[in-house]
Protein backbone atom coordinates (compact mmCIF):
# COMPACT_ATOMS: atom_id res chain seq x y z
CA UNK A 1 0.00 0.00 0.00
CA UNK A 2 1.39 3.42 -0.72
CA UNK A 3 0.40 5.54 2.52
CA UNK A 4 3.06 5.91 4.65
CA UNK A 5 2.20 6.10 8.25
CA UNK A 6 4.01 6.71 11.58
CA UNK A 7 3.62 4.49 14.32
CA UNK A 8 3.03 4.94 17.95
CA UNK A 9 5.79 2.68 18.77
CA UNK A 10 5.56 -0.51 20.53
CA UNK A 11 7.40 -0.44 24.14
CA UNK A 12 7.73 -2.47 26.99
CA UNK A 13 5.43 0.29 29.16
CA UNK A 14 2.97 -0.31 26.68
CA UNK A 15 2.93 -3.70 26.88
CA UNK A 16 2.89 -3.36 30.98
CA UNK A 17 -0.14 -0.68 30.63
CA UNK A 18 -2.22 -3.42 28.58
CA UNK A 19 -1.10 -5.92 31.23
CA UNK A 20 -2.94 -3.42 33.68
CA UNK A 21 -6.07 -3.14 31.14
CA UNK A 22 -6.47 -6.73 31.48
CA UNK A 23 -6.03 -7.42 34.50
CA UNK A 24 -8.08 -4.76 36.06
CA UNK A 25 -10.97 -5.75 33.36
CA UNK A 26 -10.97 -9.22 35.01
CA UNK A 27 -10.88 -8.16 38.36
CA UNK A 28 -13.51 -5.87 37.99
CA UNK A 29 -15.75 -8.68 36.43
CA UNK A 30 -14.73 -11.21 38.70
CA UNK A 31 -16.40 -8.67 41.83
CA UNK A 32 -18.88 -8.12 39.89
CA UNK A 33 -20.45 -11.15 39.19
CA UNK A 34 -19.38 -12.55 43.10
CA UNK A 35 -21.00 -9.77 44.37
CA UNK A 36 -24.06 -10.82 42.25
CA UNK A 37 -23.99 -13.95 43.36
CA UNK A 38 -24.01 -13.10 47.12
CA UNK A 39 -26.58 -10.44 46.95
CA UNK A 40 -28.73 -11.92 44.19
CA UNK A 41 -28.37 -15.38 43.78
CA UNK A 42 -31.69 -15.85 41.16
CA UNK A 43 -29.96 -13.55 38.49
CA UNK A 44 -29.76 -15.60 35.12
CA UNK A 45 -26.06 -15.98 33.47
CA UNK A 46 -27.06 -14.15 30.68
CA UNK A 47 -27.86 -11.53 32.46
CA UNK A 48 -25.48 -11.60 34.65
CA UNK A 49 -22.80 -11.45 31.63
CA UNK A 50 -24.89 -8.21 29.95
CA UNK A 51 -24.84 -6.32 33.26
CA UNK A 52 -21.39 -7.05 34.14
CA UNK A 53 -19.75 -6.16 30.31
CA UNK A 54 -22.76 -3.08 30.38
CA UNK A 55 -20.99 -1.76 33.53
CA UNK A 56 -17.42 -2.32 32.33
CA UNK A 57 -17.52 -0.60 29.30
CA UNK A 58 -19.05 2.27 30.78
CA UNK A 59 -16.86 2.81 33.71
CA UNK A 60 -14.14 2.48 30.65
CA UNK A 61 -15.49 4.92 28.97
CA UNK A 62 -15.66 6.95 32.08
CA UNK A 63 -11.75 6.87 32.31
CA UNK A 64 -11.39 7.53 28.74
CA UNK A 65 -13.34 10.70 29.17
CA UNK A 66 -11.88 11.62 32.12
CA UNK A 67 -8.15 11.11 31.02
CA UNK A 68 -8.02 14.33 28.43
CA UNK A 69 -8.86 17.31 31.17
CA UNK A 70 -7.10 15.37 34.00
CA UNK A 71 -3.96 15.35 32.01
CA UNK A 72 -4.21 19.00 31.08
CA UNK A 73 -4.61 20.10 34.73
CA UNK A 74 -1.60 17.91 35.80
CA UNK A 75 1.49 16.78 33.68
CA UNK A 76 1.59 13.12 35.75
CA UNK A 77 -1.70 11.75 33.67
CA UNK A 78 0.42 11.88 30.25
CA UNK A 79 1.48 8.13 30.33
CA UNK A 80 -2.52 7.26 30.73
CA UNK A 81 -2.97 9.79 27.47
CA UNK A 82 -0.10 7.68 25.89
CA UNK A 83 -2.42 4.60 26.02
CA UNK A 84 -5.61 5.83 25.47
CA UNK A 85 -6.22 4.25 22.68
CA UNK A 86 -6.05 0.48 23.86
CA UNK A 87 -8.53 1.32 26.57
CA UNK A 88 -10.22 2.44 24.00
CA UNK A 89 -10.74 -0.93 22.01
CA UNK A 90 -10.87 -2.49 25.52
CA UNK A 91 -14.30 -0.96 26.06
CA UNK A 92 -15.83 -1.06 22.86
CA UNK A 93 -15.00 -5.11 23.28
CA UNK A 94 -16.65 -5.15 26.74
CA UNK A 95 -19.57 -3.10 25.11
CA UNK A 96 -19.96 -5.48 21.98
CA UNK A 97 -20.04 -8.22 24.01
CA UNK A 98 -22.96 -6.53 26.26
CA UNK A 99 -24.63 -5.66 23.11
CA UNK A 100 -24.24 -9.08 21.24
CA UNK A 101 -25.63 -10.89 24.04
CA UNK A 102 -28.46 -8.44 24.74
CA UNK A 103 -29.28 -8.52 21.52
CA UNK A 104 -29.30 -12.64 21.41
CA UNK A 105 -31.05 -12.68 24.63
CA UNK A 106 -33.74 -10.54 23.83
CA UNK A 107 -34.51 -10.49 19.92
CA UNK A 108 -33.05 -13.84 18.75
CA UNK A 109 -36.57 -15.83 19.97
CA UNK A 110 -38.98 -14.39 17.17
CA UNK A 111 -38.59 -15.22 13.45
CA UNK A 112 -37.36 -11.93 12.17
CA UNK A 113 -33.94 -10.57 12.01
CA UNK A 114 -32.94 -9.86 15.52
CA UNK A 115 -31.30 -5.84 14.46
CA UNK A 116 -34.88 -5.70 12.76
CA UNK A 117 -36.72 -6.71 16.52
CA UNK A 118 -34.67 -4.06 18.16
CA UNK A 119 -36.02 -1.50 16.24
CA UNK A 120 -39.54 -2.91 15.82
CA UNK A 121 -40.30 -4.70 19.39
CA UNK A 122 -41.29 -1.54 21.11
CA UNK A 123 -42.01 1.43 18.76
CA UNK A 124 -43.18 4.07 22.50
CA UNK A 125 -40.35 6.29 20.29
CA UNK A 126 -42.12 9.42 22.08
CA UNK A 127 -42.69 7.72 25.93
CA UNK A 128 -39.90 8.63 28.36
CA UNK A 129 -40.58 5.36 30.84
CA UNK A 130 -40.94 2.87 27.70
CA UNK A 131 -38.35 4.47 25.29
CA UNK A 132 -36.59 1.88 22.94
CA UNK A 133 -33.55 2.29 24.67
CA UNK A 134 -32.01 -0.61 22.85
CA UNK A 135 -31.66 1.76 20.02
CA UNK A 136 -29.97 3.93 21.75
CA UNK A 137 -27.15 1.34 22.97
CA UNK A 138 -26.89 0.17 19.31
CA UNK A 139 -26.15 3.66 17.64
CA UNK A 140 -23.39 3.93 20.38
CA UNK A 141 -22.00 0.55 19.69
CA UNK A 142 -21.98 1.50 15.84
CA UNK A 143 -19.82 4.83 16.72
CA UNK A 144 -17.06 3.06 18.85
CA UNK A 145 -17.27 0.31 16.38
CA UNK A 146 -16.11 2.65 13.89
CA UNK A 147 -13.84 4.47 16.38
CA UNK A 148 -11.98 1.29 17.23
CA UNK A 149 -12.14 -0.20 13.82
CA UNK A 150 -9.95 3.08 12.52
CA UNK A 151 -7.90 3.20 15.37
CA UNK A 152 -4.58 2.76 14.20
CA UNK A 153 -2.22 5.35 13.00
CA UNK A 154 -2.87 3.73 9.78
CA UNK A 155 -6.13 5.51 9.59
CA UNK A 156 -5.42 8.52 10.93
CA UNK A 157 -3.03 9.08 8.20
CA UNK A 158 -4.95 7.57 5.49
CA UNK A 159 -8.80 9.47 6.48
CA UNK A 160 -6.34 12.45 7.01
CA UNK A 161 -5.82 13.44 10.77
CA UNK A 162 -8.97 16.64 10.11
CA UNK A 163 -11.65 13.57 9.31
CA UNK A 164 -10.12 11.22 11.96
CA UNK A 165 -10.33 13.27 14.77
CA UNK A 166 -13.92 14.34 13.48
CA UNK A 167 -14.67 10.81 13.33
CA UNK A 168 -13.08 10.34 16.65
CA UNK A 169 -14.93 12.97 18.48
CA UNK A 170 -18.31 11.43 18.03
CA UNK A 171 -17.16 9.42 21.45
CA UNK A 172 -18.91 12.52 22.68
CA UNK A 173 -22.36 11.67 20.99
CA UNK A 174 -21.61 8.06 21.76
CA UNK A 175 -21.21 9.29 26.03
CA UNK A 176 -24.62 11.13 25.82
CA UNK A 177 -26.27 8.14 23.90
CA UNK A 178 -25.32 5.79 26.15
CA UNK A 179 -25.99 7.54 29.43
CA UNK A 180 -29.50 7.92 27.75
CA UNK A 181 -29.49 4.12 27.06
CA UNK A 182 -28.66 3.22 31.10
CA UNK A 183 -31.28 6.53 32.38
CA UNK A 184 -34.09 5.11 30.31
CA UNK A 185 -33.55 1.91 29.93
CA UNK A 186 -32.68 0.08 33.01
CA UNK A 187 -32.94 3.05 35.03
CA UNK A 188 -36.58 2.86 34.34
CA UNK A 189 -37.13 -0.68 34.37
CA UNK A 190 -35.12 -1.32 37.91
CA UNK A 191 -34.76 2.37 39.70
CA UNK A 192 -32.65 2.14 41.96
CA UNK A 193 -31.10 5.28 44.07
CA UNK A 194 -26.85 3.76 44.05
CA UNK A 195 -26.87 3.99 40.20
CA UNK A 196 -29.00 6.53 39.36
CA UNK A 197 -26.25 8.73 41.86
CA UNK A 198 -23.25 7.09 41.13
CA UNK A 199 -23.90 7.84 37.25
CA UNK A 200 -24.77 11.25 37.32
CA UNK A 201 -22.09 11.71 39.41
CA UNK A 202 -19.94 10.66 36.92
CA UNK A 203 -21.37 12.76 34.30
CA UNK A 204 -21.60 15.64 35.95
CA UNK A 205 -17.29 15.15 36.84
CA UNK A 206 -16.59 14.41 33.27
CA UNK A 207 -18.80 17.64 31.81
CA UNK A 208 -17.49 20.03 34.58
CA UNK A 209 -13.60 18.89 34.07
CA UNK A 210 -14.01 19.11 30.37
CA UNK A 211 -15.93 22.88 30.85
CA UNK A 212 -13.52 23.96 33.21
CA UNK A 213 -10.35 23.10 31.44
CA UNK A 214 -11.50 23.74 28.28
CA UNK A 215 -12.45 27.67 29.36
CA UNK A 216 -8.76 28.17 31.35
CA UNK A 217 -7.46 27.01 27.85
CA UNK A 218 -9.58 29.24 25.89
CA UNK A 219 -8.52 31.80 27.78
CA UNK A 220 -5.09 31.86 27.12
CA UNK A 221 -5.78 31.58 23.29
CA UNK A 222 -6.84 35.53 23.62
CA UNK A 223 -3.89 36.62 25.40
CA UNK A 224 -1.85 39.65 23.40
CA UNK A 225 1.06 40.27 22.96
CA UNK A 226 2.24 43.66 25.11
CA UNK A 227 4.21 44.98 22.59
CA UNK A 228 4.95 45.28 19.32
CA UNK A 229 8.07 46.36 17.21
CA UNK A 230 8.10 46.83 13.50
CA UNK A 231 5.91 44.02 12.94
CA UNK A 232 8.03 41.65 15.37
CA UNK A 233 6.01 40.80 18.73
CA UNK A 234 7.09 40.48 21.62
CA UNK A 235 7.26 36.85 23.44
CA UNK A 236 9.47 37.37 26.67
CA UNK A 237 12.63 37.48 27.91
CA UNK A 238 15.16 34.95 26.93
CA UNK A 239 15.75 33.62 30.67
CA UNK A 240 11.95 33.12 31.33
CA UNK A 241 12.51 29.73 29.02
CA UNK A 242 14.16 26.76 30.90
CA UNK A 243 16.64 24.81 28.75
CA UNK A 244 15.06 22.23 26.25
CA UNK A 245 11.71 23.93 26.53
CA UNK A 246 9.48 26.59 25.30
CA UNK A 247 7.40 29.46 25.92
CA UNK A 248 3.69 29.09 24.39
CA UNK A 249 3.03 32.36 22.61
CA UNK A 250 0.00 33.37 20.81
CA UNK A 251 0.10 34.23 17.05
CA UNK A 252 -2.93 35.13 14.86
CA UNK A 253 -5.38 33.70 17.96
CA UNK A 254 -3.02 30.22 17.06
CA UNK A 255 -0.18 29.20 19.45
CA UNK A 256 3.39 28.88 18.22
CA UNK A 257 6.45 27.55 20.72
CA UNK A 258 9.40 29.17 21.33
CA UNK A 259 12.10 26.65 22.10
CA UNK A 260 15.85 27.27 23.98
CA UNK A 261 18.03 24.87 22.98
CA UNK A 262 21.98 24.54 23.09
CA UNK A 263 21.89 28.60 23.36
CA UNK A 264 19.70 28.74 20.35
CA UNK A 265 16.24 30.12 20.05
CA UNK A 266 13.13 27.99 17.20
CA UNK A 267 9.96 28.63 17.02
CA UNK A 268 7.48 26.25 15.33
CA UNK A 269 3.85 25.68 15.43
CA UNK A 270 2.74 24.42 18.30
CA UNK A 271 0.08 21.58 17.26
CA UNK A 272 1.12 18.31 16.75
CA UNK A 273 0.26 16.77 13.22
CA UNK A 274 -0.20 13.49 14.67
CA UNK A 275 -3.43 14.42 16.95
CA UNK A 276 -2.88 18.12 17.50
CA UNK A 277 -1.09 17.22 20.74
CA UNK A 278 0.53 21.11 22.40
CA UNK A 279 4.00 20.60 21.15
CA UNK A 280 5.43 23.50 23.37
CA UNK A 281 4.27 21.55 26.70
CA UNK A 282 7.15 18.87 25.25
CA UNK A 283 10.32 18.68 25.66
CA UNK A 284 13.68 18.84 23.12
CA UNK A 285 14.85 15.27 23.30
CA UNK A 286 18.00 14.11 21.06
CA UNK A 287 17.99 17.34 19.36
CA UNK A 288 14.11 16.91 18.61
CA UNK A 289 11.04 18.84 20.29
CA UNK A 290 9.00 15.81 21.12
CA UNK A 291 5.08 15.85 21.45
CA UNK A 292 4.08 14.63 24.93
CA UNK A 293 1.42 13.23 23.70
CA UNK A 294 2.32 9.89 21.92
CA UNK A 295 5.83 11.38 21.32
CA UNK A 296 6.01 12.33 17.35
CA UNK A 297 9.28 14.28 17.45
CA UNK A 298 10.47 17.55 14.69
CA UNK A 299 13.68 19.06 14.45
CA UNK A 300 13.17 22.40 15.68
CA UNK A 301 14.80 24.92 13.00
CA UNK A 302 12.34 23.22 10.35
CA UNK A 303 9.66 22.01 11.88
CA UNK A 304 10.47 18.10 10.21
CA UNK A 305 9.84 15.11 11.54
CA UNK A 306 13.40 13.25 10.83
CA UNK A 307 13.66 10.77 8.10
CA UNK A 308 12.32 8.25 7.84
CA UNK A 309 9.32 10.49 8.90
CA UNK A 310 7.64 12.75 6.86
CA UNK A 311 5.51 15.26 9.45
CA UNK A 312 6.26 18.97 8.81
CA UNK A 313 4.59 22.23 11.16
CA UNK A 314 5.01 25.64 10.13
CA UNK A 315 8.13 27.41 11.56
CA UNK A 316 8.92 31.23 12.43
CA UNK A 317 11.34 33.65 12.51
CA UNK A 318 12.77 34.58 16.21
CA UNK A 319 15.14 37.88 16.75
CA UNK A 320 16.68 38.69 20.14
CA UNK A 321 17.32 42.44 21.05
CA UNK A 322 19.24 42.49 24.31
CA UNK A 323 17.22 40.14 26.32
CA UNK A 324 14.15 40.18 24.56
CA UNK A 325 12.67 37.52 22.32
CA UNK A 326 10.65 38.74 19.19
CA UNK A 327 8.51 36.50 16.68
CA UNK A 328 7.53 37.54 13.35
CA UNK A 329 3.62 36.64 13.47
CA UNK A 330 3.55 35.03 9.89
CA UNK A 331 3.56 31.72 9.49
CA UNK A 332 6.50 30.22 7.34
CA UNK A 333 5.27 27.22 4.97
CA UNK A 334 5.90 23.59 6.86
CA UNK A 335 9.25 22.42 6.69
CA UNK A 336 10.62 25.82 6.05
CA UNK A 337 14.33 25.95 7.17
CA UNK A 338 15.06 28.78 9.75
CA UNK A 339 18.10 29.51 10.96
CA UNK A 340 18.13 29.21 14.78
CA UNK A 341 18.79 32.66 16.58
CA UNK A 342 22.49 31.90 18.35
CA UNK A 343 22.90 33.61 22.13
CA UNK A 344 25.66 32.93 24.55
CA UNK A 345 24.59 32.85 28.35
CA UNK B 1 -4.93 21.37 18.98
CA UNK B 2 -6.12 24.37 16.89
CA UNK B 3 -7.79 27.06 18.43
CA UNK B 4 -11.00 26.27 16.42
CA UNK B 5 -10.81 22.56 17.90
CA UNK B 6 -10.89 23.88 21.12
CA UNK B 7 -13.72 25.86 20.62
CA UNK B 8 -15.52 22.67 19.01
CA UNK B 9 -14.98 20.63 22.17
CA UNK B 10 -16.00 23.45 24.33
CA UNK B 11 -19.07 24.24 22.75
CA UNK B 12 -19.93 20.44 22.51
CA UNK B 13 -19.28 19.85 26.49
CA UNK B 14 -21.67 22.79 27.03
CA UNK B 15 -24.27 21.14 24.67
CA UNK B 16 -23.98 17.72 26.02
CA UNK B 17 -24.19 19.18 29.89
CA UNK B 18 -27.12 20.98 29.65
CA UNK B 19 -28.73 18.88 26.78
CA UNK B 20 -27.88 15.51 28.71
CA UNK B 21 -28.50 16.47 32.32
CA UNK B 22 -31.95 17.86 31.49
CA UNK B 23 -32.52 14.37 29.36
CA UNK B 24 -31.65 12.72 33.02
CA UNK B 25 -33.19 15.06 35.05
CA UNK B 26 -36.39 14.14 33.08
CA UNK B 27 -35.73 10.50 32.47
CA UNK B 28 -35.39 10.79 36.76
CA UNK B 29 -38.99 12.33 36.94
CA UNK B 30 -40.55 9.94 34.65
CA UNK B 31 -40.12 6.68 36.71
CA UNK B 32 -42.12 4.08 36.58
CA UNK B 33 -41.53 4.21 40.51
CA UNK B 34 -40.31 6.30 43.17
CA UNK B 35 -36.61 5.97 43.77
CA UNK B 36 -35.95 3.76 46.56
CA UNK B 37 -33.16 2.48 48.19
CA UNK B 38 -31.79 -1.06 46.56
CA UNK B 39 -33.12 -4.09 47.83
CA UNK B 40 -36.63 -2.61 49.94
CA UNK B 41 -39.63 -1.05 47.97
CA UNK B 42 -42.93 -0.52 48.50
CA UNK B 43 -45.64 -3.03 47.46
CA UNK B 44 -48.25 -0.52 48.23
CA UNK B 45 -49.57 0.74 44.94
CA UNK B 46 -49.33 4.94 43.97
CA UNK B 47 -52.54 5.08 42.62
CA UNK B 48 -55.96 5.33 44.62
CA UNK B 49 -58.39 4.44 42.18
CA UNK B 50 -57.38 1.17 40.84
CA UNK B 51 -58.70 -2.31 41.41
CA UNK B 52 -56.71 -5.00 43.00
CA UNK B 53 -56.72 -7.92 41.23
CA UNK B 54 -54.57 -10.72 42.47
CA UNK B 55 -51.83 -10.92 45.36
CA UNK B 56 -49.65 -13.70 46.42
CA UNK B 57 -45.93 -14.56 47.34
CA UNK B 58 -44.12 -13.25 44.13
CA UNK B 59 -47.44 -10.81 42.67
CA UNK B 60 -49.33 -7.96 43.35
CA UNK B 61 -51.55 -7.26 40.30
CA UNK B 62 -54.15 -4.11 40.03
CA UNK B 63 -55.81 -2.61 37.41
CA UNK B 64 -56.72 0.85 36.58
CA UNK B 65 -59.52 1.45 34.58
CA UNK B 66 -59.29 4.82 32.04
CA UNK B 67 -61.51 6.21 29.61
CA UNK B 68 -59.57 4.03 26.67
CA UNK B 69 -57.08 1.92 27.85
CA UNK B 70 -56.83 0.21 30.67
CA UNK B 71 -53.28 0.45 33.14
CA UNK B 72 -51.98 -2.79 34.51
CA UNK B 73 -49.89 -2.82 37.09
CA UNK B 74 -47.54 -5.99 38.24
CA UNK B 75 -45.78 -5.65 41.70
CA UNK B 76 -43.01 -8.14 41.97
CA UNK B 77 -42.29 -8.81 45.08
CA UNK B 78 -39.45 -11.13 44.95
CA UNK B 79 -37.34 -12.40 41.88
CA UNK B 80 -38.98 -14.79 39.91
CA UNK B 81 -37.09 -18.37 39.60
CA UNK B 82 -37.30 -18.69 35.97
CA UNK B 83 -35.20 -16.38 33.78
CA UNK B 84 -37.18 -15.03 31.48
CA UNK B 85 -40.65 -14.38 32.32
CA UNK B 86 -43.04 -12.72 29.56
CA UNK B 87 -46.60 -10.94 30.17
CA UNK B 88 -49.55 -11.90 27.47
CA UNK B 89 -52.70 -9.98 27.43
CA UNK B 90 -55.55 -12.80 26.51
CA UNK B 91 -58.94 -11.33 24.87
CA UNK B 92 -61.87 -13.24 23.35
CA UNK B 93 -59.63 -14.90 20.70
CA UNK B 94 -56.14 -12.77 21.19
CA UNK B 95 -53.25 -13.33 22.66
CA UNK B 96 -51.12 -10.12 23.09
CA UNK B 97 -47.29 -9.91 24.23
CA UNK B 98 -46.60 -7.35 26.73
CA UNK B 99 -43.63 -7.63 27.85
CA UNK B 100 -41.28 -8.92 30.50
CA UNK B 101 -40.48 -9.05 33.80
CA UNK B 102 -37.38 -10.17 35.75
CA UNK B 103 -36.02 -8.82 39.25
CA UNK B 104 -38.27 -7.21 41.72
CA UNK B 105 -40.37 -3.78 41.22
CA UNK B 106 -43.11 -2.21 39.67
CA UNK B 107 -43.69 -3.11 36.30
CA UNK B 108 -46.66 -1.22 34.38
CA UNK B 109 -48.48 -2.15 31.25
CA UNK B 110 -51.26 -0.28 29.05
CA UNK B 111 -53.67 -2.66 27.95
CA UNK B 112 -56.98 -2.51 25.70
CA UNK B 113 -60.07 -2.74 27.08
CA UNK B 114 -61.07 -6.25 26.01
CA UNK B 115 -57.92 -8.14 27.76
CA UNK B 116 -59.84 -10.39 30.09
CA UNK B 117 -57.12 -12.02 31.61
CA UNK B 118 -53.03 -12.39 31.21
CA UNK B 119 -50.12 -14.72 31.96
CA UNK B 120 -47.16 -14.66 33.33
CA UNK B 121 -45.33 -17.59 30.86
CA UNK B 122 -41.95 -19.04 32.02
CA UNK B 123 -40.05 -18.65 28.26
CA UNK B 124 -37.45 -21.44 29.09
CA UNK B 125 -39.66 -23.85 30.66
CA UNK B 126 -42.77 -22.90 28.06
CA UNK B 127 -45.15 -23.03 30.91
CA UNK B 128 -47.44 -20.43 32.52
CA UNK B 129 -46.24 -19.25 35.80
CA UNK B 130 -49.48 -18.29 36.01
CA UNK B 131 -52.66 -17.37 34.99
CA UNK B 132 -54.77 -14.66 36.18
CA UNK B 133 -58.32 -13.20 35.09
CA UNK B 134 -58.91 -9.68 35.45
C1 LIG C 1 -26.64 -3.20 20.41
C2 LIG C 1 -26.39 -2.47 21.41
C3 LIG C 1 -26.96 -2.60 22.82
C4 LIG C 1 -28.04 -3.31 23.27
C5 LIG C 1 -29.01 -4.17 22.48
C6 LIG C 1 -28.10 -3.10 24.69
C7 LIG C 1 -29.07 -3.62 25.53
C8 LIG C 1 -29.18 -3.40 26.88
C9 LIG C 1 -30.18 -3.96 27.75
C10 LIG C 1 -31.28 -4.90 27.31
C11 LIG C 1 -29.96 -3.49 29.00
C12 LIG C 1 -30.74 -3.81 30.26
C13 LIG C 1 -30.14 -5.03 30.89
C14 LIG C 1 -30.76 -5.38 32.20
O1 LIG C 1 -30.69 -4.56 33.12
O2 LIG C 1 -31.29 -6.46 32.31
C15 LIG C 1 -28.81 -2.62 28.94
C16 LIG C 1 -28.26 -1.96 30.01
C17 LIG C 1 -27.06 -1.29 29.99
N1 LIG C 1 -26.29 -1.01 28.86
FE1 LIG C 1 -26.66 -1.65 26.98
N2 LIG C 1 -27.06 -2.28 25.08
C18 LIG C 1 -26.34 -1.95 23.95
C19 LIG C 1 -25.21 -1.15 23.90
C20 LIG C 1 -24.58 -0.60 24.99
C21 LIG C 1 -23.36 0.15 24.96
C22 LIG C 1 -22.58 0.50 23.69
C23 LIG C 1 -23.04 0.47 26.26
C24 LIG C 1 -21.88 1.23 26.85
C25 LIG C 1 -20.70 1.31 26.46
C26 LIG C 1 -24.08 -0.05 27.10
C27 LIG C 1 -24.12 0.09 28.48
C28 LIG C 1 -25.14 -0.37 29.27
C29 LIG C 1 -25.17 -0.20 30.71
C30 LIG C 1 -24.09 0.49 31.56
C31 LIG C 1 -26.37 -0.76 31.15
C32 LIG C 1 -26.87 -0.78 32.59
C33 LIG C 1 -26.36 -1.96 33.32
C34 LIG C 1 -27.15 -3.17 32.96
O3 LIG C 1 -28.28 -3.29 33.40
O4 LIG C 1 -26.61 -3.99 32.21
N3 LIG C 1 -25.00 -0.70 26.30
N4 LIG C 1 -28.34 -2.58 27.64
S1 LIG D 1 2.31 12.55 19.09
FE1 LIG D 1 0.19 12.27 19.14
S2 LIG D 1 -0.45 14.27 19.23
FE2 LIG D 1 1.66 14.54 19.08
Amino acid sequence: MGVNYQTVLWNRNKKIYDRWIGLSMLIYLISFIGLTFITNVQTSVETLIIRAFGTLAIVLLHIILVIGPLSRINTRFLPLLYNRRHLGVSMFLAALIHGGFSLFQFHTLGNVNPIYALFSSNMDYNSLKNFPFQVLGFFALIILFLMAATSHDFWLKNLSAKSWKRLHMMVYFAYALIIMHVFLGSFQQQPSLWSTAILSFGFVVITALHISTGSKERKLDHIKTTDTNEGWDYVCDIDEIPEDRAKIFIVDNERIAVFKYNNKLSAISNVCKHQGGPLGEGKVVDGCVTCPWHGYQYLPHNGQSPPPFTEQVSTYRLKLIDKKVYVSPKALPEGTEVDPVIFNN
Amino acid sequence: MTSGLRKTHRFIWITLGLLVSSLIALSTIATKKPLEIDKDFSVVSKHKTQRAVFEDAYFVINLNEKNELNNLEIILKKPLKSASSLVYGYSNNSKNLLGSIDTKGRYTFTIDKLTTSIAIYDEIKKTNIAKIKL
